[in-house]
């Protein structure tokens, strides 16, 4: 099989879902505009969409895992960097102390994401990667089948 | 006259802004709506996707069908609105060529996004700090952040 497929030590894909923090109408508007925005942008991260056609990709949420034990110490683990990111970014809003943002601002923080995604993919082999909802990948594995 | 064009005319598109965004002059953005000139690699042809995508102003034509007419090269490429698009399977490139579909389904009512993360060798703080980046950049385009929840494991199964 295509080394693709074997990034990871164990294999897996951990997901964690983003919704905003509020849910206000203002909110919603703004929110739709960043899933627009955001899409496309990591959505051009290529690798794990080769992956996906190297490879079939096995919903184990409801195929249960390879073992208990295992998918227990998977589950745990996505739940501390959920909770690491939280912390993680009240840290940085404390640091953070505009009130306001250009694009240039936007633009800067967009390429240290960047940079940081390319780090992850390059000296680590990992990658995030975003989809609007599980049906991208159900859908794709239909696809592939369907080939 | 291209359907871009008259965006642009009607105030729809902001082609200053968009050639700014592009990193291009705005003569050569002109040329290549005139059609005199055609992006000269992936790089060029991604900014403007890029670009276009910023411009939400125009979502209501990136996904009706005159979109395709704009008479671009973009028409396969750009359109990833999830609102609108809904029925629409459409072939990103960037998403693995003519197999992947990808297909947008109606995010009005999830309201969520999916982060599948391949953690590779990384720590969890790697991982934290660039979907805390994430958050903040939101927050950045006037949103109030993002909350995270771990909804599941995904395997790339051993076909071995």
């Amino acid at each position: 099989m295509s080394d693709l497929m074997y990034h990871s030590e164990d294999g897996q894909l951990k997901v964690i879902q983003g919704r905003p923090k509020e849910s206000s109408t203002k909110e919603l508007s703004s929110w739709k505009k960043f899933v627009r925005f955001i899409l496309p942008w990591l959505g051009k991260k290529r690798e794990l969409g080769d992956r996906f056609l190297a490879a079939k990709v096995i919903n184990e949420e409801a195929n249960a895992f390879k073992t208990y034990a295992e998918g227990m110490v998977q589950l745990a683990t996505a739940k501390k960097i959920a909770q690491e990111t939280t912390a993680m970014e009240n840290q940085k809003l404390a640091a953070i102390t505009q009130i306001s943002f250009t694009p240039a601002d936007i633009d800067a923080k967009m390429a240290e994401i960047e940079e940081k995604m390319k780090l992850l993919s390059i000296v680590h082999g990992g990658s995030v990667t975003v989809q609007s909802n599980k049906d991208l990948v159900v859908k794709n594995i239909e696809t592939q089948e369907g080939n | 006259m291209t359907k871009l064009k008259e965006l642009i005319e009607t105030g729809s598109i902001d082609i200053e802004r968009l050639a700014n965004d592009i990193g291009i002059s705005l003569e050569h953005l002109q040329s290549w709506i005139t059609g005199t000139e055609e992006p000269k690699d992936i790089d060029e042809e991604e900014a403007l996707w890029h670009a276009l995508s910023l411009q939400t102003t125009l979502k209501n034509d990136l996904t009706n069908s005159s979109f395709g007419h704009l008479g671009l090269w973009i028409k396969d490429k750009v359109i990833i609105d999830p609102i609108q698009v809904a029925k629409v399977p459409v072939t990103p490139k960037y998403w693995g060529g003519d197999n992947f579909q990808l297909y947008q389904t109606n995010l009005n009512d999830k309201n969520q996004l999916q982060f599948i993360i391949d953690q590779g060798d990384a720590s969890n703080e790697a991982i934290a700090d660039i979907l805390s980046d994430l958050s903040i950049l939101y927050r950045m385009k006037g949103g109030s952040g993002i909350n995270f929840e771990t909804t599941g494991i995904l395997s790339l199964a051993n076909n071995e």
